[in-house]
């Protein structure tokens, strides 16, 4: 076995390691991130759903790499729907935002006990979607983005 | 030359593989509370307060993977949690949070409640296969939130045939999680204890998981780091008897987020509207 190899099975060992001690775990899912410009300030619109052991989260995330007016969102909403379309769980809001800042973020964490499909039926997808806000100087952008699980 | 590296090699894999079982004994030792103070559920100690004679809950780490245990709760579950005839499962959960009641989506005025509880009716066969089921789910104020039903045409009408081998003693088992687990080869930690209650063998399974970041989160005071699910089943029969979801917040204090709570009943027959369900079809 050459020198690489066995550097590349330490350092995974290592890696698995400390996820097994820290228990922090690598969940599932995924996100989706557009990024575009207003006034030449570049922006960051971000959607996520990541499944844990027994929960998930969903989150909406604006950024840019500079302040401005305000960042936020118009409206956001999450879902989880079963194989028979029945909705396990919904939630939406709107308009939330900062103002002067570059950064705003919101997650929202579900129980998967609480919210669970019906007898017989399975998640088929969970989502996170809706209109990201940037405004500078009059100027509003509000990119569509959406990430759904699997 | 390689068998200078094959012999580095093992060396490593050997002190990596001691280092972990040492730091997983540390690891249940700090995660796993000492017998003594081993705290049971509100709904388990109202139980020992019920009953005066019930000896303090005792616990002891179980030398057993996930498979196993999983193997036996299915074993034991499929000789002792059901019986030909009809089985009432009541499913009650409770959320600690205090915020809204609940939502309703717009886009179909469908109710999606915090606190809930589902009655299913399940019509077993002597072969103990579940021909037919009922489950509908409530508010806490009586209000029906959803309702399924099916048959495979033992009892009243074909309807819905197709959900239910999803159905059967498996699923009731909730052992779901577990499964999910060890199908990912085990590599999350689950601790397994026994508590002893009013003479029963309470198995206590922890499953825990830690965020990336901090999750603020409606009727917490702080945000969440982790969250632990607590599951208690009767290790003798097998059946689930309840869960709690605890958050660990920010400032490393511990919250009841939820908690589900299930109980069987062999001893029910179904009201009539329920057996009226069975003889027409949706479409009628």
């Amino acid at each position: 076995m050459k020198p690489k190899s066995i550097s590349f099975t330490v350092i995974t060992i290592i890696f698995l390691s400390l996820i097994i001690l820290t228990g922090e775990v690598i969940a599932a899912g995924g996100s989706k991130t557009v990024s575009g410009s207003i006034s030449g300030i570049t922006y960051f619109a971000e959607k996520s759903v990541y499944t844990y052991t027994t929960s998930w989260t969903a989150s909406v995330k604006s950024s840019a790499i500079s302040n401005i007016a305000i960042i936020g969102y118009t409206w956001w909403t999450v879902y989880r729907i079963c194989t028979d379309d029945v909705y396990a769980y919904y939630f939406r809001s709107e308009n939330q935002s900062n103002r002067n800042s570059n950064y705003f973020e919101d997650i929202k964490w579900i129980d998967n006990y609480q919210y669970s499909c019906n007898p017989g039926y399975f998640v088929k997808k969970s989502a996170s979607l809706g209109n990201h806000q940037f405004t500078l100087n009059s100027t509003h952008q509000y990119p569509y983005v959406e990430y759904v699980y699997p | 030359m390689y068998r200078k590296a094959y012999i580095v090699l093992i060396a490593l894999l050997g002190l990596a593989a001691g280092f972990i079982l040492l730091m997983a004994q540390t690891s249940g030792e700090v995660k796993g509370e000492p017998a003594a103070q081993t705290a049971l559920p509100t709904a388990v100690e109202e139980v020992i307060q019920a009953e005066p004679s019930v000896a303090p809950a005792v616990a002891a780490e179980v030398a057993m993977s996930a498979a196993q245990v999983r193997e036996v709760l299915l074993e034991r579950a499929k000789q002792n949690l059901f019986k030909p005839g009809w089985v009432l499962v009541r499913e009650t959960f409770t959320d600690f949070t205090k915020t809204e009641d609940y939502v309703v989506v717009p886009l179909n005025g469908q109710i999606i409640p915090k606190n809930w509880v589902r009655e299913t009716w399940l019509l077993v066969d002597e072969g103990l296969q579940v021909k037919a089921m009922f489950s509908e789910k409530k508010m806490l104020d009586g209000t029906i939130v959803s309702l399924t039903r099916a048959s495979d045409g033992f009892f009243g009408k074909t309807l819905n045939a197709e959900i239910l081998p999803n159905v059967q003693i498996d699923y009731w088992t909730k052992t779901e999680t577990m499964h999910r687990l060890i199908e990912q080869g085990e590599t999350q930690e689950v601790v397994f204890q026994f508590l002893s209650l009013d003479g029963k063998r309470i198995l206590h399974v922890v499953y825990s998981d830690v965020f990336p970041s901090p999750v603020r989160m409606d009727g917490l005071k702080q945000p969440l780091i982790s969250f632990t699910t607590e599951d208690y089943y009767d290790w003798q029969t097998g059946q689930f008897l309840l869960s709690e979801g605890w958050a660990t917040l920010t400032d490393d204090s511990r919250q009841l987020v939820g908690r589900l709570e299930m109980v069987l009943d062999f001893n029910s027959t179904p009201p009539e509207s329920v057996l009226e369900g069975f003889s027409i079809t949706p479409e009628e």
